[in-house]
């Protein structure tokens, strides 16, 4: 398994919404707020659906792969749990639709492409919390 | 009605480097339980995220960003009050200064610094209150959020900010437009946010602010002169409110060696978190 990088990372808080994304990721499952109604994916979570406003939310999981969206590589140290630069800030595309920010572990800053396959891997930091990470996907999507 | 500004930014604490979230309340749950735990606090990382987006798509050249910079700091060179008077700079400084959260470079960044500024604003038939200077008339404001406004990376137009709803209903109630303004003071937190609510305001469609930002075009004497004072990037930052005051020296015709001559419609936009966005419509009164 690949080192994360940022071991120091900080944790989010496990409360509200939040804990329920966590609580999948640490359970080995990146799951996302799913429409009953209109069948839209959503992230962040919410208590209703941006789309359409329904309430009627279920937790569904997503196959973890995307492509890179975005990203940006930060040079100058700014928050004291990622002391080593450069590092990249990856905003993933899910193939479902819901966008992540994440890190991926196995491609240098400089190597990321829009559009770039990448796949999830579930990275425990400490007792309290796993982070949803990427790491590059190993063949082309359809 | 006295409105008054101030900020320690450059003497005061820095709250995201201290790790506390929660004095950023608007935002501070999405950066505090999403963002912060993948390296992204402040705002050069997230709006570096969206600038990408741009000059991938619409392939901007760094030089449009620098050619903001560029604008900025001549104007600056004109202003006693800019910190950053004396210290032109070129492009080739712009290109080989360091990368902050790239693609934003050094130069791409606003300043960090102490300061206050204010403004007066009475009813625009108070003869007492308006018979000391020329009166610098609010044609039009209106403000506005993307959405969602409290995460940038999942909205459908990623390029949509809340100046893109906000400005046409200012256009609208002022009866004026882009082309009417004689010159421009827009919130310049950092290089592209200029470029990019230049486009959303309509002085440009989306995609073409590049080439609002050659030959000259944002600087004194061109098509729009910006950020006259210097702006954030090069007077120093006061969250905006130094646009205003430069907006009202510039329709009063009291700015001096950095005049833009005979001005009479100006606009200044407001920008901040998650890209909410405003826009001052003004116009001299006599």
């Amino acid at each position: 398994m690949t080192v994360d990088q940022h071991p120091s990372r900080l944790s989010p808080r496990m409360s509200g919404l939040a804990s329920e994304f966590y609580q999948w990721v640490g359970a080995g499952e990146l799951r996302f707020q799913h429409c009953r109604q209109c069948g839209s994916w959503q992230h962040l979570p919410r208590p209703a659906c941006r789309n359409c406003g329904s309430a009627e939310l279920a937790w569904d999981r997503s196959e973890g792969r995307g492509t890179v969206w975005s990203w940006t590589t930060t040079h100058r140290p700014i928050l004291a749990s990622f002391p080593e630069v450069p590092y990249a800030s990856v905003v993933v595309e899910l193939a479902e639709g819901p966008r992540l920010l994440t890190n991926v572990i196995d491609v240098a800053p400089e190597d990321l492409r829009i559009g770039q396959p990448v796949e999830v891997v579930f990275q425990p930091i400490s007792d309290e919390w796993t982070a949803p990470l990427f790491r590059a996907a190993p063949r082309p999507q359809a | 009605v006295l409105i008054a500004d101030g900020i320690n930014a450059y003497s005061g604490p820095r709250p995201t480097k201290a790790g506390n979230f929660d004095q950023i309340k608007a935002i501070g749950s999405t950066l505090r339980d999403y963002y912060a735990p993948f390296g992204i606090a402040t705002p050069p990382q997230w709006y570096s995220v969206m600038a990408r987006r741009h000059l991938d798509e619409y392939k901007t050249p760094p030089e449009a960003l620098g050619a903001i910079a560029i604008a900025c700091r001549r104007h600056a060179q004109l202003n006693d009050k800019a910190l950053m008077r004396g210290r032109p700079i070129t492009m080739e400084e712009y290109l080989n200064s360091p990368y902050i959260s790239e693609p934003y470079r050094l130069l791409d960044c606003c300043l960090e610094s102490d300061g206050a500024a204010a403004v007066i604003v009475a009813a625009a038939n108070d003869r007492e209150a308006v018979r000391a200077h020329t009166p610098v008339l609010i044609t039009a404001v209106a403000q506005d959020r993307a959405d969602p406004p409290d995460d940038i990376f999942n909205r459908d137009d990623v390029l949509s900010i809340g100046l893109t709803k906000a400005a046409p209903r200012a256009w609208e109630a002022a009866g004026v437009g882009p082309s009417d303004m004689d010159f421009a003071q827009i919130y310049d937190c950092f290089t592209f946010e200029v470029l990019q609510q230049l486009e959303e305001a309509g002085f440009c469609p989306r995609g073409e602010g590049r080439l609002l930002t050659e030959n000259g075009n944002l600087e004194l004497g061109g098509r729009l002169p910006l950020n006259t004072s210097g702006g954030l990037l090069s007077e120093a930052y006061l969250m905006g409110m130094n646009h205003i005051l430069e907006a009202t020296l510039q329709l009063r015709h009291e700015a001096g060696g950095r005049q833009v001559s005979n001005a009479r419609h100006g606009v200044v936009t407001g920008f901040g978190d998650f890209c909410d966005g405003s826009i001052a419509v003004l116009r001299r009164g006599a």
